[in-house]
Formats: C-alpha cells, sequence, structure tokens
C-alpha cells in the first residue's frame, strides 16, 4: 500500500485526522520526497477507538525497535503516548495528538485545508503557514532543513507564481 | 518514597497498582502494558523525533527566494510543482515512494 493508500484506509476508517509533515509540505508544492506519512488525530474517545482498531488490524509496532517485544495497540496505548513512531504492514506512520507551534487537534484543524487525491480522497492537511510555525517550533535539523523551501512557496504562492 | 514512586509509576502509566495485604505491600505491574509502554518509548528516542539542534542558534532561513536558491531550493521545481493540482502532486508522490523503494531493493 500507498502512502495515499494508508490515507485512505484512514479515511475510510471514518479517523478523525490531519495530515502534517512531509505529504502535507508535498500537498503544498514541496519537492522533497517522504517515505513516512505524519498524522494528527483528534483524542475524542471514539475516534482513539477507531484508530486503535485500524492500526492493530495494519499490525502496528513501534518502529527501530527488535521484533517480538510485546505489544498492545488499543485506545490506552494511545491515551498513554502523545507521540507514536509506528511501522505498519502498509509504511511508516508517525501520530501526534498536539503539533508544536500549533497546537492540539482542535488548532491543527482549524489550521488545515482540505484536498482531494485523483482517485477521490478527500482528507485535511495542515496549511502552509502553520507548517512553517510547526517546522520553526520543533528545532530538529531536518525540520529547519526544510523551512527554506517552505518559505520560497509561501512567497511565490503569495505572489501568484 | 512511597509517594513519590506511587508518582512516578502513575505518570508511566503503565497499569502500576500498590496492593497491601495482610501486613504486606506488593507491587503489582501489568506486564504487558510496561513492556508495549517501554517499546514506544524507546522507538521514539531512536527515531529522534525530539533532537533539538545543538550549539549555537541556526541563522535564520533565507526569507528571499534569491536567498532560498542560494541555500540550494531549485526554484525552477517549486514553479512547476505549483503549476499542478494538489491530486498530481500527491500522485507524483507516490510514484517518487515507489521509486525510491524500488532502488532500494535493487541496492539490497
Amino acid at each position: 500500500m500507498s502512502l495515499l493508500g494508508m490515507v485512505r484506509g484512514l479515511t475510510d476508517a471514518r479517523i478523525d485526522f490531519v495530515v502534517i509533515g512531509g505529504v502535507a509540505g508535498r500537498a503544498h508544492g514541496a519537492t522533497r520526497v517522504t517515505d513516512d506519512l505524519d498524522i494528527c488525530y483528534s483524542r475524542e474517545r471514539a475516534n482513539l477507538e477507531r484508530l486503535a482498531n485500524l492500526l492493530d488490524v495494519w499490525h502496528a509496532y513501534p518502529r527501530g525497535i527488535e521484533p517480538g517485544l510485546p505489544f498492545i495497540m488499543d485506545r490506552r496505548t494511545l491515551e498513554n503516548s502523545p507521540v507514536l513512531t509506528l511501522t505498519t504492514d502498509h509504511g511508516s506512520l508517525d501520530l501526534l495528538d498536539q503539533v508544536n507551534g500549533v497546537g492540539d487537534f482542535t488548532a491543527v484543524s482549524g489550521a488545515s485545508v482540505v484536498v482531494a487525491t485523483s482517485d477521490g480522497i478527500r482528507f485535511r492537511v495542515l496549511g502552509l503557514e502553520s507548517l512553517i510555525r510547526a517546522k520553526r517550533a520543533t528545532k530538529r535539523k531536518k525540520d529547519l532543513d526544510q523551512l527554506p523551501e517552505l518559505l520560497a512557496l509561501l512567497q511565490l504562492k503569495t505572489e501568484g507564481g | 518514597a512511597w509517594g513519590r514512586a506511587a508518582t512516578l509509576l502513575e505518570r508511566a502509566a503503565v497499569g502500576a497498582e500498590w496492593r497491601v495485604e495482610e501486613g504486606e505491600i506488593s507491587l503489582v505491574v501489568d506486564r504487558l502494558r510496561f513492556l508495549t509502554r517501554f517499546g514506544t518509548a524507546l522507538s521514539l528516542a531512536k527515531s529522534g523525533r525530539f533532537e533539538v539542534r545543538r550549539g549555537r542558534p541556526a541563522a535564520a532561513p533565507p526569507s528571499s527566494l534569491a536567498g532560498a536558491e542560494r541555500y540550494g531550493v531549485d526554484l525552477s521545481l517549486l514553479r512547476q510543482s505549483l503549476r499542478l493540482t494538489v491530486a498530481e502532486r500527491l500522485d507524483r508522490l507516490d510514484a517518487d515512494v515507489e521509486f525510491f523503494r524500488g532502488l532500494r531493493f535493487e541496492a539490497v
């Protein structure tokens, strides 16, 4: 399954989420290639149940950890872990319940825009200005390195071209 | 110390519980929950997600297009990308990922 396949899986399972990170950057026009999907999700109880069930079906497991360690994927694991870095049957998936520089899911959702794929999947991605705020706030080298491209994109969009 | 231990265990959210029975104090830990918590924390530590740039503060990223170009951003690629629809950009991402996955497979 591809990155967009994972997005389809999340939307089909009625997960309330916003795509952040590299995939959101690509939706806005960035050119960097990313092979993982980062999402911010609602901590509403029913949403956590649906998300945990889907991740269980996808055999989600902590990324970078030797296989075989007992691991429970359920609502409590999501509640106890504000950030999860997972590997699944379909690729790498990072889950955050809030985004640095933006806020909790309500703020992230409010700062997002709806986009659609060529086969009709509609989902939310973090807006470009908020994505820039998030990259600035995170202060990781990897994120700071992406700032010039995102700032240039913002300027090109503002100038209409 | 007991109080502190209880607070730490609660914060760790590993399903630990103190039991006092017939003069004995025991600590019962949900082993699966503990290992799940350990695994997620270790994965997060290895991912570098909370890695913060060390040393002097980074210079402000270039705010002009010329500055971005000097930084190494290919503006022609960005302009080309902006001419595509969002759906086309996302399709290209999937194609790029497939391409790089293929390259990795070939390398192995």
